[in-house]
């Protein structure tokens, strides 16, 4: 693992153990992350990016399972490492989240800041009062008035709570942050406030940060690197700028054309639906929704091919 | 009730000084000490024209009072005050209105006030006023087929002679919103449809009713941004197929751009700014309008280093305490940079005027 | 998890193993219920009270059921009848001679001798007999004038057991053989309380008087005499019934009573009255609930408070009090069970409702213009049914329970029809318990335990299939 690769995960399985069925939530998908990078992690409901999120801190709920895959942390593999280890080292250590829907991951009976003190106190052994400095001291970075560690969650407004878990968050410096949804509950003026935030703060504090979306707008805002998920399966990577200038596989250009924009009037869509993920097609997954499919596609499924400068797309249009 | 006058045949709904407030409830202390009511003051007067065929647009962020104002429209709450001018063409609906009420509800030539009318009386009017909600996963009852389902308002207003003419109504509906094939989705359970197909299937079953004006609340707010522009063509084919006025209320002004013809910006329950889609998105006035502009992401990934200057301070506040004056005033920046308007901007309530034409703003800079 | 279908719901139920085992029960108890016309006649269903009825079928009394003898490894006598011949003579006394061959490990609970006069005979009303019995033992022995009687009686019939003349005559008979016996018998006053006829079969010797020698196997004859005052005096027939030492599948009670005829036809009841309070309760209580919380307001409020009332009202005692009053049948047992337990599910009921109405999709219907009467018929009441037969299911135990109770307590001042909790109330009277007759008592205890189990473990597994929490 090079020095300058903070994540490396390898044909990652993550999956579902259902009575009603095995839920392939993500299936063999690859990428690495640079030190200082930031990657934004794309697609619609039910693709699996929220469940991959997960699975780097190996959190994913049952009946959720890592099936299959490696996870490459600082020379460690996250998938295998038993649970007493994760907690101990890596949790909130080396990664940390950013949840989705702030209001409901602060506990509403604890101050904001004996929640900012908690892992402070427990990873770095700090007593109570200088954990406390220190939230206080970080609230700032985040746009708060340190006053509120007085403060109970209720009292805050959900722009403000979405501060308070990016403050938790990164309260340890962990090297990777991943974001999941971290404005998708907020109001487009806060989201703006949000993204200016972490514009600013993945600077400042020098992370590596996986930003998860369906909105490819955001997207676009804040990260350098874009992948895209599929049912379950990356469909395209590559620099942000190359995606957004020239997507290669079909799903992106879909995905992009049905963004609504002021620049012009137009509304697209991408026709079907995603497929049931206990029973996915051989061949392509997108096969059925995709203007240029042909036979190839139903029969195997694409690998990622090069098709620029740092893009790559499982697409057989390419081969 | 000189409003009236002012209306051209045209309008199909107008809001005159439309108030909803929600009183707070009080503990039986705060009773005791006779501490005054307060109030949510989620409407507060507001006042807007509804044009035949067009698609008006809401917007605002989450506590404006966006979605209050479309359920009050459609009288599912009742106003606290103000007037709903709603225009009545259908002889049959008149005419159900007169025999229900013993010919007690008012008409002002071809318009009938909602605001006068108490809810046991609404019913024939129900036809003409629909709403479909944000959340397409309960707002369709589980336990009955979508047949069924749709069939449900065709049975409570009489509508088609038998079974037969029914289904035949329901299955049309459902091509018209691209449902098909159209047997078989009449034979499913909402749980079997996705999100995008099941509010397909709630503007359907608001069409069957042929009504004059729908509002539609956030209704693709919870659907994939790939699908939801199936959803808005159907809503849009009910304002160009078949004439339907619609009010869209949405806090995303991008597709409020690309579907509307007008856009109304509401801020704490005020409207701040009124106009076509064009003048409101590429000349925005108010300032708070200008933020929301300002704050729209744009999918350029060359913009990525630029810090976007949103020119509003602070959080939005609460809607029982309302600041005195122009309400937006506590988060105004232009406020801060123009002394000379403080002092009215503190205690006047700036009033809707047009500064070009069609295109109208609250705001004392004007 | 909607779009359920009965299909499914099965499909899921028979995931449960305690609802296949409640099932299957039910099926027994229904069974029972289904089948006790073809198991015993009509008449004894309805003819529990009857004493006469059950006099006519001669069984035995207060005996165990017929297979206990396959555990104990001993063979038990069975009911036997004799018919005597009758002399063809002119003379005064008619005698004639019944053979048994008792060949058993534990002998008849009873012998029991029956007279027939002719009925066309030409004799006064006050014509009187005598009737004398001898019985000769195997062993050689004699007990003479077991029976010695004069009577009037056409249609005589002496059980040995309950005469006291045969009871001194047999314990005499013994005396000379347990000296020390008798000597006990006498001090603790125990002669009405022996067994008489088992000491009739037994074989002599020490201890013969306390029970404790074996029966005696062979062949008896009962010498039989009927002595006639009037020549015109005729015999229709005579006959010897050895009664048997265990009957049927759950024995008799002491007044002769098959009482497997009576556990199912107490099905019957059970079944019935459980099912139809649990029903109509649950049905008038999900209503109230559902109308109360659709309505909200301080409708809701009067309406809870009203239920609250009712609930607070000690059913047992008032039904007591008011049985002393009316008789109760099986039917007033049923209103007044059904007018009690209706308050019971309204309050889950109601917050299901309550939540239910929070639903878009009710809100929509009023947006489309549903009336108040649609929306909660068509809208919640579907989204409620599954769990009502969850309820209801629950329900039947405890109706079945409470009349137990009520009939046990009541006693002979309640229904009047045969319920499990009645056979219990006759046991109860005729300290079975002291006496050792099981068989009267564990089977209705038995009955109205599995019953209530059958229906609590079809509700349990009818829960998880559709329970509320899953709603929506």
């Amino acid at each position: 693992m090079g020095n300058d690769v903070a994540l490396d995960v390898q044909e990652l399985k993550v999956y579902y153990y259902t009575y009603t069925g095995v839920v392939k939530a993500v299936e063999g998908v690859s990428f690495k992350l640079g030190k200082g990078e930031t990657l934004g992690l794309a697609g619609e409901s039910g693709c699996g990016k929220s469940t991959l999120g997960f699975s780097l801190m190996n959190l994913v709920p049952p009946p959720g399972k890592i099936a299959g895959g490696h996870i490459y942390i600082d020379g460690m593999d996250i998938a295998t490492m038993p649970e007493s280890e994760l907690r101990k080292n890596v949790r909130w250590k080396k990664i940390s989240m950013v949840f989705q829907g702030a209001m409901n991951a602060l506990t509403p009976v604890y101050k904001i800041g004996e929640q900012l003190a908690e892992p402070l106190m427990i990873h770095k052994g700090l007593s109570k009062e200088e954990a406390m400095e220190e939230a206080k001291n970080i609230l700032p970075k985040v746009g708060l008035d340190p006053a509120i560690v007085n403060r109970y969650p209720h009292e805050l407004s959900g722009g403000m709570k979405q501060r308070v878990m990016i403050a938790m968050a990164l309260i340890l410096r962990p090297d990777i942050v991943i974001a999941d949804e971290p404005t998708t509950a907020l109001d487009v003026i806060v989201q703006a406030q949000i993204l200016n935030l972490l514009k600013s703060l993945k600077n400042e504090f020098n992370i590596s940060l996986i930003l998860i979306s369906h909105d490819l707008s955001i997207m676009a805002e804040v990260v350098e690197k874009l992948a895209i998920m599929y049912a379950g399966k990356m469909v395209e990577i590559g620099s942000s700028d190359e995606m957004f200038a020239d997507p290669k596989h079909p799903y992106t250009q879909g995905l992009l054309k049905s963004i609504p924009k002021l620049t012009e009037k137009g509304l697209h869509y991408i026709p079907g639906q995603p497929p049931d993920l206990r029973n996915p097609p051989s061949g392509c997954r997108f096969a059925d929704r995709c203007p240029f499919v042909f036979d190839k596609c139903r029969r195997e499924e694409p690998p990622m091919l090069k098709v620029g400068d740092t893009q790559y797309a499982a697409c057989w249009l390419y081969e | 009730m000189d409003y009236v006058e002012e209306l051209d045949g045209d309008t199909i709904l107008a809001a005159r000084d439309l108030v909803k407030y929600f009183p707070i409830r009080r503990s039986v202390l705060d009773v005791i000490a006779r501490r005054r009511q307060k109030f949510v003051r989620a409407v507060d007067h507001i006042s807007f024209d509804i044009k035949r065929g067009t698609i008006f647009s809401l917007v605002g962020e989450s506590g404006c009072g966006k979605t209050t104002t479309g359920m009050t429209l459609v009288r599912l709450y009742d106003p606290t005050s103000g007037h709903i001018l709603f225009k009545v063409d259908d002889e049959d609906v008149r005419r159900r209105l007169k025999e229900l009420s013993n010919g007690k509800i008012r008409f002002y030539g071809d318009y009938v006030n909602l605001s006068e009318i108490p809810s046991k009386w609404m019913k024939p009017l129900r036809t003409k006023l629909q709403i479909i909600f944000q959340d397409p996963y309960s707002s369709l009852n589980p336990a009955y087929r979508i047949r069924d389902i749709l069939m449900e308002p065709l049975i409570i207003h009489d509508i088609g002679e038998s079974p037969e003419e029914r289904y035949d109504k329901i299955l049309k509906a459902l091509e018209a919103v691209k449902l098909v094939p159209a047997e078989d989705i009449a034979n499913r359970f909402p749980h079997m449809l996705s999100g995008g197909q099941r509010q397909r299937v709630n503007i359907a079953k608001a069409l069957l009713l042929n009504p004059s004006f729908v509002v539609a609340d956030e209704p693709i707010a919870m659907i994939d941004v790939s699908l939801r522009a199936e959803v808005l063509l159907s809503l849009m084919d009910l304002k160009e197929k078949y004439g339907v006025s619609v009010l869209f209320i949405t806090h995303d002004l991008t597709i409020a751009y690309n579907i509307s013809d007008y856009i109304g910006v509401m801020y704490l329950g005020k409207l701040v700014e009124l106009g076509t889609a064009e003048q409101i998105i590429k000349n925005p006035l108010h300032p708070y309008t200008q933020a929301l502009v300002a704050a729209i992401p744009i999918p350029d990934p060359k913009r990525r280093h630029i810090i976007k200057d949103i020119r509003i301070k602070g959080e939005i506040t609460s809607a029982v305490n309302i600041p005195p004056g122009c309400r937006f005033h506590p988060r105004c920046v232009a406020y801060d940079e123009n002394p000379q308007v403080q002092e009215r901007c503190r205690t006047e309530v700036p009033e809707l005027i047009e500064v070009e034409k069609g295109h109208y703003v609250a705001c004392h800079l004007y | 998890m909607y779009g359920m279908g009965i299909k499914d719901v099965v499909r899921e139920f028979l995931r449960f193993r305690g609802g296949i085992v409640g099932i299957f029960l039910l099926l027994i108890i229904v069974g029972m219920a289904l089948g006790a016309p073809l198991i015993s006649d009509e008449e004894a269903g309805n003819r529990w009270y009857d004493l006469e009825y059950w006099v006519e079928k001669d069984l035995p009394k207060g005996v165990p059921p017929a297979w206990v003898g396959v555990f104990e490894g001993r063979s038990y006598s069975v009911t036997e009848r004799f018919p005597g011949q009758i002399p063809e003579t002119n003379r005064f006394i008619l005698r004639t001679n019944i053979t048994y061959n008792m060949k058993y490990d534990v002998p008849p609970s009873d012998v029991v001798i029956r007279v027939r006069i002719a009925e066309e005979a030409n004799i006064s009303a006050t014509t009187t007999y005598f009737v004398r019995l001898n019985v000769y033992r195997p062993d050689g022995t004699v007990i003479e004038r077991v029976l010695d009687l004069e009577t009037v009686n056409r249609d005589l019939k002496i059980s040995l057991k309950s005469e006291d003349r045969s009871r001194n005559a047999i314990i005499s008979f013994m005396k000379d053989f347990d000296e020390e016996g008798y000597e006990r018998i006498i001090n603790q006053g125990l002669t009405e309380v022996i067994d008489v006829i088992y000491i009739l079969f037994s074989q002599t010797g020490e201890g013969a008087l306390l029970e404790r020698t074996e029966p005696l196997k062979g062949i008896y004859t009962f010498e039989l005499e009927i002595i006639r005052t009037d020549i015109n005096l005729e015999l229709d027939s005579l006959e010897l019934l050895a009664m048997g030492a265990a009957h049927g599948v759950f024995g008799t009670d002491t007044n002769g009573r098959d009482i497997f005829v009576g556990i199912v036809w107490g099905a019957r009841v059970a079944l019935i009255l459980g099912l139809i309070v649990a029903i109509v309760s649950v049905l008038i209580g999900v209503l109230y609930g559902t109308v109360s919380a659709y309505l909200g307001g301080w409708v809701d409020e009067i309406l809870q408070r009203i239920q609250e009332f009712a609930i607070s009202i000690p059913l047992l005692p008032l039904l007591l009090i008011l049985a002393f009053y009316f008789k109760p049948t099986i039917w007033n047992l049923i209103l007044l069970l059904i007018v009690f337990s209706w308050p019971g599910p309204v309050k889950t009921i109601r917050s299901m409702a309550l939540q239910i109405r929070e639903q878009l999709y009710i809100t929509a219907a009023k947006a489309v213009g549903a009336s108040t009467g649609r929306i909660v018929l068509r809208y919640i009441f579907p989204q409620i049914l599954p769990y009502t037969f969850a309820l209801v299911a629950f329900a039947v135990p405890g109706a079945i329970l409470t009349e137990a109770g009520v009939s046990f307590l009541l006693g002979a001042q309640g229904v009047l029809e045969i319920t499990w909790g009645r056979i219990l109330s006759d046991a109860q009277d005729a300290s079975a318990v002291l006496t050792g007759m099981w068989w009267w008592v564990l089977p209705p205890g038995f009955m109205i335990a599995i019953s209530g189990l059958a229906f609590v473990l079809i509700g349990t597994a009818l829960d998880r299939v559709l329970n509320p929490r899953l709603l929506r």
